[in-house]
């Protein structure tokens, strides 16, 4: 054996060896779109890999990144929330502060909205949409008003602390202020503002039935200047309907919920009863007796066990529940479960999937 | 598949050393000379640059370093941007930084900005790939980098100043001055790097991947050493160190965004001595330093404005005995960390570590074959952690034929954040703990015809490290567990030669490392994906030569195709980077005048380093510095 023989020998293999590490993975190509469900991920924080996943619900099949595959670009960094006009899906991007306009049957972007300032959640009425943002993580909030065939903002109405999700039922937006006890209404004709009034702690979602509002406070927890938390100035959520009007009255509420430390968030219906996330699980109410969460109608097992319930959506066509599990680290899982609370099946989506357009 | 110019190189070497004749001919040449007397045993494969060497980057800093030539990976945002050191696979929280012996990796997020790290003071950077855990204690886990600041006896006066300018408004003054006697020396040095960066790149975030100008990211870094030293025969030796840096920067928007307003200031400051005497078979050493360091993030846009500091009092004694063939130590280690943070609650933050270290090593009489033992027996906060042991051996089997092998514990002590960091903190944290072995077999020859010397290292490494602290959302918050288990695996070859031919000196290196990353707990959904940030090769290629006065040095970086995720879905492609030097140096009497070009990104290439974040591309500077030496030393 001589160095050169070596030296040859080794450096050969190695160079074989190197060529087979030098493949890239591809890219799939974009995908065969039928209709079907949308599932919001929001990505990590940071790492700008938000995106949709899609649902095929007749062959029961889940197509990931679409928007990526498509476009061959990032969707943004946090897909917060979305909404679907007819085949034109806004999807509003949190740490991107802009509002991403796409096909919603083939997923290419069309256009891009700019100029908001930590937007959460978007409303559309004709060529008009109303996002809110919080602006900053102190202050209070705002609600812009988008003029959608120009792409600009033309306005923006203040609103209260950590405005997020809203509603619109006949021609009035309700806005929940959630680090309030505050909705905000907005006369969508006029654009201006009709009244804030305090309802109940930290209202974050709405869920409508029939001409009825149901509003979910999630809570107020409060935490002292070195973020401890602050048990004395604590309160807990509550399920309410109002009236809804320009200046809603709070018709019936449930007794405060039994945990103070605890958030109640992403309310919504199938139109018989209402459904709701708390303490890592999902709950629901009957309409007629609204009840505070005692037992859960979901809860997390298996592998599920560990990860956080992120997003909750119906079918209004079949009224089939969505439960999302994230942890935002890797490609994440939706639970899908028939409304006697039977387990059907699971997908896994994209990383951090929030939420559910159906269609 | 991507033209793979590593590989492409690597042919070029393979072809022109088969057309040199065969070592079976007869020659009269002596063989290399190793000297191991009393020097440890190092990494398997460890890169060197000597103040040679660094001067191409005096005014650039231990990222632009590594990155351009270190065949490692360096995480950069921007440049000038958080820069962070990734070593056979780990994160950046794996590779212990150690400053003339002392470990910077911050106690508060576990790692170090190596754009803090400017070159101009340091003279000797070495990166020890590999477990070294038992010597130098939690961190040490893919890799060792060592930045030593040599001592200056007998240097007589000399100093110099310099200027450098150079793309998007670089502006680098730096001074220095030394004088170096028999018993005493005092060298000083000072610099300045300012620059707007307001680089062009493409967006391909962005529809129609449009060109635009970066923002937000401008820089402006100031730093001052001193140096000291003594010695006398009866009394040992002693050295002192002082250093101040300071720097603000803008913290420039990913490609996702088109605003940012984020700065951040940096303060550090440090002061070490090492003391060391020997009497007859007897050493005795001792280091101490102190290090503080400052950071304070600002955006208004969210209106935040935090400040963190921490501060570490590091103390090591270290006692060697050699007999025979024999060489016993004892390293002993006091360690106390503090750390202030609007996050950290309760304050104040304090951390003690203490470590006892026996080792032994022993050489044969031919020096034929070496093997080194140490055990780290290590307490943290009076809690006392597993023994951390290690062997190495080497065996010389003919005169170019060498044969090495280490096996190693390795273990990380959770950072201050990991810890206390509220809301998330988790004070249950484990550390983390490797477990590791290496193989290396070493070729070299003086033999060629046309070069002087060649070396052909060979290496294959495996490490598995469980308890990996993975920050995790809860049900309120994120926190920090003890989830992961990664396997880490791979082979590395490393090839230089040199050759002078009177004044002309011809001199090249290779170095390839292939391997994975491999998330391997049982449970985790994910296994069997690669870590995310963890190229499967990486490589770096230098071809250089140097004569009385003019130095040319063509460089060639590559790292290749890495997930971005956990789950394996997203990657951003393989980047190739060429890089090129040259300088002369123009003598008047004994001073001399140093003009350098230095361009970076040669063929103007688009990439990244990190999902969504704008490099630039081409990056050209121009230097001058004039060196003065006294007439009495030379």
């Amino acid at each position: 054996m001589r160095f050169n023989h070596v030296l040859r020998q080794a450096t050969l293999l190695s160079t074989l060896f190197m060529f087979t590490y030098c493949n890239e993975p591809e890219i799939n190509p974009a995908p065969e779109v039928p209709q079907g469900t949308l599932v919001l991920c929001e990505g990590n924080f940071l790492s700008s890999n938000a995106d949709l996943s899609l649902f095929d619900k007749t062959n029961r099949t889940i197509q990931n990144d679409v928007f990526f595959r498509k476009n061959n670009r990032p969707l943004g960094d946090v897909l917060q929330s979305g909404a679907l006009q007819g085949e034109v899906l806004y999807a509003v991007m949190n740490n991107s502060n802009r509002v991403e306009v796409l096909n919603a049957s083939n997923f290419g972007a069309i256009r891009t909205i700019n100029g908001f300032s930590l937007p959460r959640y978007i409303i559309v009425k004709g060529t008009t949409a109303f996002v809110s943002e919080w602006i900053s993580f102190s202050g209070n909030g705002r609600v812009a008003v988008v003029d959608l065939q120009s792409g600009t903002i033309k306005r923006t109405l203040p609103a209260g602390k950590f405005p997020e999700r809203m509603h619109l039922l006949n021609s009035l937006l309700y806005v929940a202020n959630s680090d309030d006890s505050t909705i905000t209404v907005i006369n969508t004709e006029t654009e201006t503002i009709e009244s804030t009034t305090a309802i109940g702690p930290g209202p974050n979602s709405f869920a409508q039935v029939g001409q009825k509002l149901y509003v979910l406070c999630g809570g107020l927890i409060r935490r002292k200047p070195d973020f401890s938390i602050d048990s004395a100035a604590c309160v807990a959520g509550e399920l309410l309907e109002i009236t809804p009007q320009a200046t809603p009255l709070v018709s019936r509420r449930t007794v405060a919920f039994n945990d103070r430390f605890l958030t109640a968030s992403r309310l919504t219906t199938n139109n018989r009863e209402l459904y709701f996330t708390y303490n890592n699980a999902v709950y629901r109410s009957a309409t007629d007796t609204l009840s505070a969460p005692t037992s859960p109608w979901v809860n997390r097992t298996g592998s599920d066990a560990s990860v956080p319930v992120y997003g909750l959506g119906v079918d209004p066509s079949t009224g089939i529940v969505y439960v999302a599990f994230s942890n935002f680290t890797s490609a994440n899982r939706v639970n899908r479960y028939r409304p006697d609370g039977t387990f059907i099946d699971s997908y896994n989506t994209s990383a951090g999937p929030n939420g559910f357009l159906f269609r | 598949m991507k033209t793979c110019h590593v590989a492409s190189f690597l042919i070029i070497v393979v072809w022109s050393l088969r057309a040199m004749p065969s070592l079976a001919q007869p020659s009269i040449v002596l063989s290399e000379v190793e000297i191991h007397g009393k020097k440890p045993l190092t990494s398997a494969l460890e890169v060197e640059w000597d103040s040679a060497l660094l001067r191409r980057y005096t005014n650039q800093t231990v990222a632009d370093l590594l990155a351009a030539s270190g065949g490692v990976v360096v995480n950069q945002y921007a440049p000038g941007g958080l820069s962070s050191l990734s070593v056979r696979g780990t994160s950046a929280a794996h590779t212990a930084i150690l400053w003339n012996g002392f470990n910077l990796q911050s106690i508060m997020n576990g790692q170090y900005d190596l754009q803090l790290l400017p070159l101009y003071a340091v003279d000797k950077v070495r990166l020890s790939e590999g477990i070294a855990g038992a010597r130098y204690g939690s961190g040490a886990m893919g890799g060792v980098l060592h930045l030593e600041s040599a001592p200056s006896w007998n240097t007589g006066l000399r100093g110099g100043v310099g200027h450098t300018v150079g793309s998007f408004g670089l502006h680098i003054p730096s001074a220095n001055i030394q004088y170096g006697g028999a018993g005493a020396f005092l060298k000083a040095t000072a610099i300045h790097t300012q620059a707007h960066q307001k680089y062009p790149f493409k967006n391909a975030a962005l529809a129609e991947a449009p060109t635009l100008e970066q923002t937000n990211s401008d820089i402006i870094k100031s730093q001052w050493t001193l140096d000291g030293g003594l010695r006398s025969d009866r009394w040992g030796e002693l050295h002192v160190w002082l250093l101040d840096m300071r720097s603000e920067r803008g913290i420039p928007p990913p490609m996702t965004k088109s605003l940012s307003v984020a700065r951040q200031w940096d303060e550090h400051r440090r002061m070490a001595m090492a003391y060391t005497n020997t009497y007859r078979k007897h050493t005795l050493s001792y280091r101490a330093a102190y290090i503080r360091e400052q950071i304070r993030f600002a955006d208004s846009l969210i209106n935040l404005d935090q400040s963190h500091s921490a501060a570490s009092l590091l103390q090591k004694v270290d006692y060697t005995y050699a007999i025979g063939q024999w060489r016993i130590e004892l390293l002993s280690e006091i360690q106390y960390f503090t750390g202030t943070s609007p996050g950290y609650k309760p304050l104040p933050i304090r951390q003690q570590r203490t470590a006892l270290v026996p080792g032994v090593l022993y050489t044969d009489k031919e020096q034929r074959w070496r093997i080194q033992a140490q055990m780290r027996m290590e307490q943290v906060d009076q809690k006392a952690i597993p023994a951390i042991p290690s062997v190495q051996g080497e065996l010389k089997l003919l005169h170019w034929w060498k044969l090495g092998a280490q096996a190693s514990a390795s273990y990380r002590v959770p950072t201050f954040n990991d810890l206390y960091w509220s809301p998330g903190g988790n004070k249950n944290l484990k550390p983390e703990q490797g477990m590791g072995a290496d193989v290396f077999t070493t070729f070299s020859t003086n033999t060629l015809p046309f070069i002087q010397h060649a070396a052909l290292q060979l290496g294959a490494y495996r490490q598995h490290i469980s308890q990996w602290i993975v920050w995790l959302p809860g049900d309120r918050f994120w926190s920090p567990q003890n989830e992961d288990r990664v396997t880490i695996e791979g082979l590395q070859s490393k090839l230089n030669f040199h050759t002078n031919r009177s004044a002309f000196n011809l001199h090249g290196t290779s170095r390839v490392n292939v391997g994975r990353s491999i998330l391997s707990a049982p449970t985790d959904p994910d296994r069997g994906k690669l870590l995310r940030y963890t190229p499967t090769i990486t490589a770096a290629q230098q071809l250089g030569f140097t004569t009385k006065r003019i130095h040319v040095a063509l460089e060639h970086g590559y790292t290749g195709w890495r997930y971005t995720d956990r789950s394996n879905t997203r990657w951003l492609p393989a980047v190739s980077l060429w890089h090129f030097h040259a300088g002369v140096g123009i003598p008047y009497r004994q001073h001399r005048l140093d003009l350098s070009l230095s361009i970076q990104n040669v063929l103007n290439s688009t990439y990244q380093m990190l999902a969504w974040q704008a490099m630039p591309g081409r990056v050209i500077q121009l230097s001058a510095f004039i060196h003065f030496q006294s007439k009495s030393k030379n």
